[in-house]
């Protein structure tokens, strides 16, 4: 059983199991942090990142004032933002037989995956999953196709340039990897691959594994994996969490007796409990809005934004916060606004009974009907005529590059009565406003993010007690910035496996059994003896038929009827279709018998090499390798007659 | 006892004896005894037994009746020991035989009722009044009621323990009096019994001390701790010599359940004579309390021996290093700074200590523990001794620190609010330590993360804010206080003002409210606050969704305006005086809860005690809202508002400020600037208000507005009779309303009121129906009768329920409605 690692980021992930012949890729999380290089995308003629001076190198050999810019001290590329894609080179993606998908955060790659690459397979994942990553692979779709730009920057990627450039560019890794976003046919091409699952349901995948999604806790219709064979089980956590928000609460008790647990997807910001984030959230917006000024949340369209309007709108009245309306603008507003409200099934148990009353799951709908909360598309349009100050804005995207959030940056970012608050924890808030600078508007940087941290899932570990933990590597040390807080690791016995980008790793379980079938009439053939109370044995001669991984024993097929008896002799004569079963192999290969034999039939230069499960002998003379361990045989050997020797020898 | 209650008294006793008579509720009998004894108390207890032969018939009615209920007996058990704690009516109540048929507990009804704990309490408190003299305790001894006395104290029932335990040590105590021991000196049989009696109660209290069951021996402490304070030689030494083995063997015990009586018996023994007395060993004692495995324990007995008052420094200094060891070991391993707390004692204990340390679970209380007990010791005078008070304010942050995730050691504590808690009680406490100003900023560096720290529960806020004001106040005013203001503590305050939880809403503007009025004075904080951006913030808050925050807001406000004086809002650009009186109206008009309008007049009243009335708030407008208002507490306030309008007319000065100058304006001005606002209106409709209290401070007012205006039946001039009342009806009509009512309840009202008053006006007051056209200030408060008033109104208006004579009433009709019920029933 093996692991390929195609991404390193921990809440990003996309691994590939190969598993009793099935190959079975867990995610495919898109890196956007690399959208931050690249200079903001304005949706109007903007003057900030219009008249920016290109970028020369100080002696003057290096000019790419094309390609590069230089902006508030920093340098940027004048391109559209490209993004950070899993590894193509470990794996030959075609090989993949199915794609796991745990959240619609980690499905963002898939469009790169499934094109143009000859996969075949098979994606499977929730409808909520499926539905809002598609809206959110929409969204971006439209942020980049809206502001189309026509030069794409490649010469500062040369290693030669990249190495003189100043940071953090100079520091940017596998930058040729780097892609610009897919388009709209991708998208619809790569989405109609999937095939929808619910929670519990089992999926047989070839006969051989069965893979079933747990509800996560973590997002609308959010899974945990679990992938099992008849004796092995391996458990695949992302994104869960153990928060009363809107989801389905966790499965946790189904992740019991793992073989192995893949862990992913915890917390980015471990030290931030997401009650007293959400707490300054809205102390922050009350503070901003009753000074008169505006409020900016730049957020992806779908996940926390509903519990930010759920708490707001229950903070609205006792924090009067008046008739300051809440914008919410994106392609995909209204679809990922309703869309919440249709998914009763996926949600938590006390949202799924407002249901039956029957109300909106979500209270959002009451702050739309009450004019409230208004979605829009984009900014032109309706937006404009409608915009009413002091408000609120929640609008994409948050890495401040793309999206209708760069022209609020622009607009309100010059007074100090405005705010700009960041609840999305997947980019440094410090980075994204970098080209802004210098900047008046307050910023609070309230990351919430609702996954397991290390106290709940050092909890989680110790209920469910898988055998092996595999996990990203840097969850197996404390943050680089606080080096002193060694509860914010995975301290476990056994220490977890730790993995990071373009790592392939074995995991460390061996499978022992397999399942096999007795047909019912091989069955009435056996007379079993009982060797001790409770525990019979029998020999079994039947053949073996292995199809579509299933294994069955099926009853030896009877001789021939005999034939008319004059051919009688010549039957005879002829060594029978069936003789008697041979010796049954069992048991380890005895070591001293074994080599007397070797010796016997001339092979005398044998080297013995103990190890942990047996013995290594090496022939020298004949340049082969016999494996002796307690439950096979290897001989490795380019000459077949030794080869047959050897192996007849061992029997 | 007056004439209705003594005519009562026989018939309500006779209810009670009767045992078909159901108590409808057992506090009757509590606040009749309760009446009795005041009774016993300020009579002669035995002349209330001679002139009420009802009393010892209903005490043996009760003890003959062949089954009274258990509440009765009780009742009648303790009555007779009330009675009896006379001697003269002991004596009166033995001749009857009442007295051994109710201490008799081996025989007739007390045997039989026994088993009552009640009735066993009752027999203990009864005899507790019995031993109060000679003859009673000489009863004692005859009767050989030490040995059930002596059950009782290992009684199940803990009322029974704790009644047996005060009798017991009252006993011995009392064996202990001078003029006890003369009178016993003389008669030989008495002493020996009463020699053997106290030879029984020690022999007792050894025994128990060294029994096998913890509950007896915490039984066996308490009796020892009640009774060694008032206990003297000889009795006192033999009593120490019979139980300093067993204290021994119990210090000694581990696991040690009984720390505290155990130390409760010791402080009590520190404060006899033995305590000077080498043999007696107390303070060896006490020391070997210091001794226990347990680190809980230990810091216990050490919190205890800090507060002993007899007791040695050195034993002082070892118990301070066992409380401070916790605290110290933690926050030293973080910082590395050697502990100052290295004596051999501490060193054995160090080791469990630490363990205990690293667990979270047994590391919070052992630290909650020394925290609570620092704080307790900041208050003492000797403090922490040659150990600087700098060194445990720095354990006591180091250990917030660790709670804030900001240490760089035992990661176990972070976010644990309960340590949080007692750190910021303790910090409070310690700004009163001498040297705090040098480490004022590294404290408020602390308390501000605190908080900053999204995850702060609300009481932690709560107390970090009072914390920062307690360390404020250290020391001076200083440039580094000015930057912690502007930069740290205003921006946290704005976010707090708008948190998404109501306490931090509260108590943060509670604070701005308490530090705006620190600094009054203070011109660079006026510039500060001005320019902080926090006062649009209270004025929204003053719309807060909770009645409660609005209330702090509206004080918060009243504060700044107070505050940023006359030179602060005065400024016309910012106009805030002129919105806050807008603002502060209209809640008063509108607002639904009480707690904001009764806010609000609180401000005006305050703005009126402290400065000059703002230019536009219209007081009379203000006093007409609040006297009409539906809270009863709001026009209690607005009472006060007139009150303040009052002084401020008259020029007089305000609890706790400074006298004015010695001229006093005019009275005839004051009466004038009185009349512009219609104070005396206000206090008329006020004075016939149907809340007690209301019309009470009205009353008392205008009594105080006659006597301050010195005013007599010629001093103030006839003036519209409107000018006065205001010009509305309302007050008018109250007034002729209630003159009215007087005229009918009382013939001769109008014959008395004319005698008293003079001719001219006498009419003009009393004659309701032709109510004159020109009245003076004098003849409308005259004709009030305002003396009787105040006396009626002062009498709490519950006076007549709680009677005496009500409560018998009581009992008799539930008698009586008993009886119909059961006519009913037929």
């Amino acid at each position: 059983m093996k692991l390929y690692c195609l991404s390193g980021h921990p809440t990003l992930p996309c691994n590939v199991l190969k598993f009793k012949s099935t190959t079975i890729m867990l995610d495919c999380g898109l890196d956007t942090t690399s959208a931050l290089h690249f200079l903001p995308l304005p949706l109007v003629h903007s003057q900030l990142f219009s008249k920016l001076p290109g970028w020369v190198s100080k002696d003057g050999a290096i000019n790419l004032d094309k390609e590069l810019k230089e902006c508030a001290g920093r340098v940027f590329v004048d391109s559209q933002p490209e993004f950070c894609l899993p590894e193509q080179e470990l794996l030959d993606l075609s090989t993949i037989d199915v794609i796991l998908i745990s959240n619609y955060h980690c499905m963002m790659a898939l469009p790169y995956i499934t094109e143009n690459t000859g996969f075949t397979g098979t994606v499977y994942a929730t409808e909520p999953t499926l539905q809002i990553g598609r809206l959110l692979m929409e969204e971006l779709v439209a942020f980049m196709e809206r502001v189309p730009k026509a030069q794409s920057a490649t010469c500062w990627k040369n290693k030669e340039i990249q190495r003189l450039l100043p940071g953090p560019l100079k520091d940017a890794v596998d930058v040729w990897a780097w892609k610009r976003c897919y388009g709209t046919q991708e998208v619809n091409s790569a989405l109609s691959k999937v095939q929808l699952v619910g929670y519990s349901q089992k999926v047989e995948l070839f006969g051989a594994v069965q893979v079933t999604p747990l509800s996560s806790g973590y997002s609308l219709g959010s899974s945990n994996w679990i992938i099992q064979s008849h004796h092995e089980k391996v458990s695949y956590v992302s994104g869960s969490s153990l928060l009363t928000t809107h989801p389905q609460p966790m499965d946790q008790t189904s992740l019991k007796n793992s073989d192995v647990l893949i862990l992913t997807g915890l917390t980015q910001i471990p030290t931030a409990n997401p009650d007293g984030m959400l707490g300054e959230f809205c102390s922050n917006l009350a503070m901003t809005i009753r000074a008169g000024g505006n409020v900016l949340v730049p957020c992806y369209s779908s996940g926390v934004i509903y519990d930010l309007l759920e708490c707001l709108y229950q903070f609205m009245d006792s924090a009067n916060l008046g008739s300051a309306p809440f914008y919410f603008i994106s392609p995909v507003a209204n679809s990922s606004l309703e869309f919440s409200q249709i998914f009763a099934e996926w949600l938590c148990q006390n949202k799924q009974s407002k249901v039956y009353l029957p109300e909106p799951p979500f209270p959002h709908a009451e702050l739309i009907q009450t004019n409230k909360l208004k979605h829009y598309p984009s900014i032109h349009g309706d937006f404009s005529s409608e915009f009413r100050q002091p408000c609120v804005v929640f609008t994409g995207h948050p890495s401040l590059r793309f999206g209708d959030v760069v022209h609020f940056m622009e607009l309100w970012g010059k007074s100090s009565l405005n705010t700009v608050i960041f609840t999305e924890p997947d980019f440094s808030y410090l980075d994204a406003l970098a080209p802004y600078q210098p900047l008046a508007m307050k910023c609070v940087y309230c990351p919430i993010d609702t996954r397991l941290n290390f106290h709940q899932v050092t909890k989680l570990l110790k209920e469910v007690q898988p055998v092996h933990v595999v996990c990203p590597e840097p969850y197996t040390q404390p943050p680089p910035s606080q080096s002193h807080r060694s509860d914010l690791m995975l301290e476990l016995q056994p220490a977890p496996m730790p993995y990071r980008r373009c790592a392939v790793l074995s995991l460390p379980f061996r499978r022992r059994y397999e399942r096999i079938h007795l047909l019912p009439e091989l069955a009435k053939s056996l007379v079993p003896s009982e060797i001790k109370p409770g525990i019979s044995v029998a020999t079994v001669s039947a053949v073996l038929q292995s199809k579509d991984n299933k294994h069955v024993l099926q009853p030896v097929p009877k001789a021939a009827p005999a034939p008319p008896s004059k051919k009688r002799k010549r039957v005879i004569e002829e060594p029978p279709e069936l003789l008697a079963p041979k010796p049954l192999l069992s048991g380890a290969v005895p070591l001293e018998p074994f080599l007397a034999t070797l010796h016997k039939h001339g092979i005398m230069e044998v080297k013995v090499e103990e190890t942990a499960d047996g013995h290594i002998l090496h022939l020298q003379a004949e340049d082969a390798l016999i494996q002796l361990e307690e439950d096979g045989t290897h001989i490795v050997s380019d000459s077949e007659p030794l080869r047959a020797t050897a192996s007849d020898k061992c029997q | 006892m007056d004439g209705d209650c003594g005519a009562l008294l026989p018939r309500v006793l006779k209810v009670l004896a009767d045992p078909t008579f159901d108590i409808p509720d057992d506090t009757c009998l509590e606040k009749l005894l309760d009446w009795l004894q005041d009774q016993a108390r300020l009579e002669d207890a035995q002349s209330l037994v001679q002139e009420h032969p009802c009393i010892p018939h209903f005490i043996s009615a009760v003890c003959t009746s062949e089954s009274p209920d258990a509440a009765i007996l009780a009742f009648a058990v303790k009555f007779t020991g009330i009675l009896a704690a006379n001697e003269g009516a002991f004596l009166r109540l033995d001749e009857t035989g009442v007295i051994r048929m109710v201490f008799g507990c081996e025989e007739g009804i007390m045997k039989e009722m026994w088993e009552d704990p009640s009735v066993r309490s009752a027999w203990l408190h009864g005899l507790g009044g019995l031993v109060q003299h000679e003859r009673g305790l000489r009863f004692f001894c005859e009767s050989g009621l030490n040995r059930v006395a002596l059950e009782c104290q290992h009684d199940k029932s803990l009322f029974v323990t704790s009644g047996a335990n005060n009798l017991l040590a009252h006993i011995l105590n009392f064996a202990c009096l001078p003029q006890c021991e003369e009178s016993v000196q003389g008669d030989v049989t008495c002493r020996s019994a009463w020699d053997r009696l106290t030879v029984d109660i020690v022999k007792h209290i050894s025994d128990t001390l060294s029994s096998d069951a913890q509950f007896q021996r915490r039984q066996a402490l308490k009796l020892l701790a009640l009774t060694l304070p008032g206990c003297r030689r000889p009795l006192l030494d033999r009593l120490w010599a019979a139980v300093l083995g067993p204290l021994e063997l119990q210090i000694k015990m581990e696991p040690n359940s009984l720390v505290l009586p155990v130390m409760e018996t010791l402080e009590a023994a520190s404060r006899t004579d033995l305590f000077g007395q080498s043999d007696a060993r107390i303070e060896d004692l006490i020391e070997a309390m210091l001794t226990s495995g347990d680190p809980n324990k230990v810091i216990q007995s050490a919190s205890a021996i800090i507060h002993l008052e007899q007791c040695s420094e050195s034993l002082k200094r070892k118990a301070l290093d066992f409380i401070l060891q916790p605290l110290l070991l933690i926050s030293s391993s973080s910082t590395d700074t050697p502990s100052p707390v290295n004596g051999d004692s501490v060193k054995v204990h160090r080791a469990v200590l630490e363990g205990q340390l690293t667990q979270k679970s047994t590391c919070v209380p052992l630290l909650s523990l020394s925290l609570t007990s620092v704080s307790k010791l900041t208050s003492m005078e000797f403090q922490f001794m040659e150990i600087p008070e700098q060194l445990v304010i720095g354990a006591v942050m180091e250990l917030l620190w660790m709670c804030l995730g900001e240490s760089k050691t035992s990661t176990h504590l972070i976010g644990c609010s309960r340590l949080q808690r007692c750190c910021l009680d303790a910090l409070s406490n310690l700004s009163t330590c001498q040297g705090g100003s040098a480490i004022r900023k590294n404290v408020l560096e602390a308390l501000y993360h605190c908080l900053r720290n999204p995850d702060s529960e609300p009481t932690v806020l709560q107390k970090s804010l009072q914390a920062v004001l307690k360390w404020i106040c250290v020391g001076s005013y200083s440039s580094e206080l000015t930057e912690f203001l502007s930069q740290d503590l205003f921006p946290v305050l704005k976010r707090r003002v708008c948190d998404v939880q109501w306490e931090v809403r509260d108590s943060t503007l509670e604070f701005i409210t308490q530090l705006s009025a620190h600094f009054t004075d203070n011109s660079v904080y006026r510039e500060l606050l001005d320019c902080s951006g926090i006062l649009p913030l209270l004025l929204a808050s003053a719309e807060d969704g909770e009645s409660y925050v609005r209330a702090s807001a509206i004080a918060a406000l009243g504060q700044a305006v107070t505050t940023l004086g006359p030179q602060g809002v005065q400024d016309p650009q910012s106009g805030l005086q002129d919105d806050v009186v807008t603002r502060l109206m209209t809640i008063l008009a509108e607002d639904s809860e009480g707690f904001s309008r009764r806010a609000v007049v609180k401000v005006f009243t305050s703005w009126l005690k402290y400065q000059d009335s703002p230019p536009g708030l219209d007081l009379h407008g203000v006093l007409s809202l609040g006297s009409d208002d539906l809270d009863w507490e709001v026009k209690m306030y607005t009472l006060e508002l007139a009150e303040a309008l009052i002084n401020k007319s008259l020029g007089l000065s305000f609890p706790n400020e400074p006298s004015p100058g010695p001229e006093r304006p005019d009275v005839t001005e004051a009466q004038k600037k009185l009349e512009e606002n219609r104070v005396l209106p206000v206090l008329l409709k006020n004075l016939f208000d149907y809340d007690r209290p209301v019309a009470h401070k009205a009353c008392q007012l205008l009594l105080r507005l006659r006597e301050d205006l010195g005013l007599t039946a010629g001093s103030c001039d006839s003036v519209e009779a409107t000018a006065i009342l205001g010009g509305g009806q309302s007050a008018e009509e109250m007034v002729k309303t209630w003159l009215k009512k007087r005229a009918n309840s009382k013939s001769t009202s109008a014959s008395e009121s004319l005698q008293k008053t003079p001719d001219r006006t006498a009419g003009a007051c009393v004659a309701a129906s032709d109510w004159p056209t020109k009245l003076s200030f004098w003849e409308l408060l005259n004709c009030l009768d305002l003396e009787l008033r105040a006396q009626t109104l002062s009498l709490s208006s519950d006076h007549v329920v709680t009677s005496p004579r009500s409560l018998m009433e009581d009992i008799l009709s539930a008698a009586q409605q008993s009886e119909d019920n059961m006519v009913d029933c037929y």
